[in-house]
């Protein structure tokens, strides 16, 4: 179902095909603009920014459009078959949200939505079973997200509008997707999919100062992570417990974090198991950004994009 | 909006190891602004062991790391043998470092490369 074209990058580049491009320009209409594959993208004119992985179709994506109007907004979308879709506009006057979740055709399942506006809220939410959509709203600062969900083909989306703001996604199971969204200062986003393969996370922040950190464990995973501002931090790590991983959740909380500040990794010898054809994105955009990549096992393949535009 | 057309460097570079019964390479290819490295390994006899390739890259204020790891299975002479390929953004400023070690039965190979700026590769 899920195909992880992530692993095309190589592969044309090998062939001598046009596998990534860049735009750029001068002022306020700045953009810049990579294209992995077809399924790592990254777009930032001004301050929008988007991460998409495509195949199962996970994305989320995130625009201020204060050239134009006063309006910013953060929107989170998880599909196949059925999606979880998460949209948010900023806070205050004029506040708009909108969740939805769209079964699809193959019955029905457990499905939420949650929305909140102001600050120092928590959402959680858990599901257990197949086919199921969570979207989840917080618009303000100082909220904190929580979805977790277990067993095969679950979708999340969560997304948030303001400052400190702390997402988690966490997945046990096969063929789950993933995708969070955050606007705003010193946001944090933790997505871990664990218990099998086919797992898609796709982040976007931002803002400054904003860290996100992706685990997957198993096979044929697909990570893409896009920050955009200053002094942003990012570690994806695919099959390799031995940096740094904590979570629990459902719901013994816990979450947990690992490497940038400085980001070394070294070592002579990874694990001797590892995952097969796991495929990873990084894209930053700006300056005193932080990236981290670690792949352990075989047919694995790393995308890091950087660029102080 | 500006586009800047790709053009293919057609560089493959290779900083590879002595020859032993195991060795190793760092291929880059370079397209447009991306390099593509490709962890490979090559024997002439059955091995089995590990690998981890390290990048590293820092382009004015910012730096990233990546790290591919995993077994090395080589059931009859034979090479080369992909491991892992990883792909980097890379300016006139940017310094990239890569080092790829090998471990095997009894020996150890590694290969590294340095490149002060894109010229060098």
């Amino acid at each position: 179902m899920k195909k992880v074209l992530l692993s095309t990058v190589a592969i044309l580049a090998m062939s001598g095909a046009a596998f990534a491009q860049t735009t750029g320009g001068a002022g306020a209409n700045d953009q810049s603009f990579a294209d992995a594959g077809e399924s790592a993208s990254a777009v930032n004119t001004n301050d929008s920014a988007s991460a998409r992985v495509n195949g199962e179709s996970a994305s989320a994506s995130l625009a201020d459009f204060t050239g134009t109007r006063d309006v910013t907004r953060s929107s989170a979308s998880v599909g196949d078959d059925v999606i979880a879709r998460a949209f948010g506009n900023g806070v205050g006057a004029g506040d708009v949200a909108r969740a939805q979740i769209r079964p699809g055709s193959g019955g029905e399942y457990n499905q939420n939505v949650q929305f909140q506006v102001g600050n120092d809220n928590t959402s959680i939410n858990m599901q257990v079973g197949t086919f199921q959509e969570s979207a989840t709203i917080q618009l303000g600062d100082a909220n904190t997200a929580l979805i977790s969900q277990r067993r095969i083909a679950n979708e999340a989306a969560i997304s948030q509008v303001g400052d400190m703001n702390n997402t988690a996604l966490v997945q046990d199971g096969v063929d789950n997707a993933a995708a969070a969204a955050a606007y705003g200062t010193m946001n944090t986003s933790f997505g871990l999919q664990v218990g099998g393969d086919d797992n898609i996370l796709a982040s976007a922040q931002a803002g400054s100062e904003n860290s996100a950190v992706t685990f997957q464990k198993g096979n044929d995973n697909t990570a893409a992570t896009l920050q955009e501002g200053t002094g942003n931090q990012s570690f994806i790590n695919q099959g390799n417990e031995t940096v740094n991983v904590e979570l629990a959740a459902i719901n013994g909380d816990r979450f947990g974090g690992g490497l940038p500040t400085g980001a070394i990794v070294s070592g002579s010898s990874v694990g001797s198991l590892g995952a097969v054809g796991n495929s990873a994105a990084s894209l930053q955009l700006g300056a005193n950004n932080r990236s981290a990549i670690v792949q352990t096992g075989s047919g694995n393949e790393a995308v890091n994009y950087q660029s102080n535009r | 909006m500006r586009l800047r057309p790709l053009i293919l460097a057609g560089i493959l570079a290779t900083f590879a190891a002595p020859a032993l019964a195991l060795s190793c390479q760092i291929r880059f290819l370079t397209e447009g602004e991306y390099v593509t490295l490709e962890a490979v390994v090559s024997s002439d006899s059955p091995a089995e062991g590990s690998y981890v390739m390290g990048v590293t890259t820092v382009t004015g204020s910012n730096s990233s790391t990546s790290m591919q790891g995993g077994p090395v299975v080589i059931s009859h002479s034979e090479g080369p043998i992909l491991l892992a390929k990883s792909v980097h953004r890379i300016t006139e400023q940017t310094r990239l470092t890569a080092q790829l070690t090998i471990e095997a039965d009894d020996m150890r190979t590694s290969c590294k490369a340095n490149t002060d700026s894109v010229e060098d590769i």
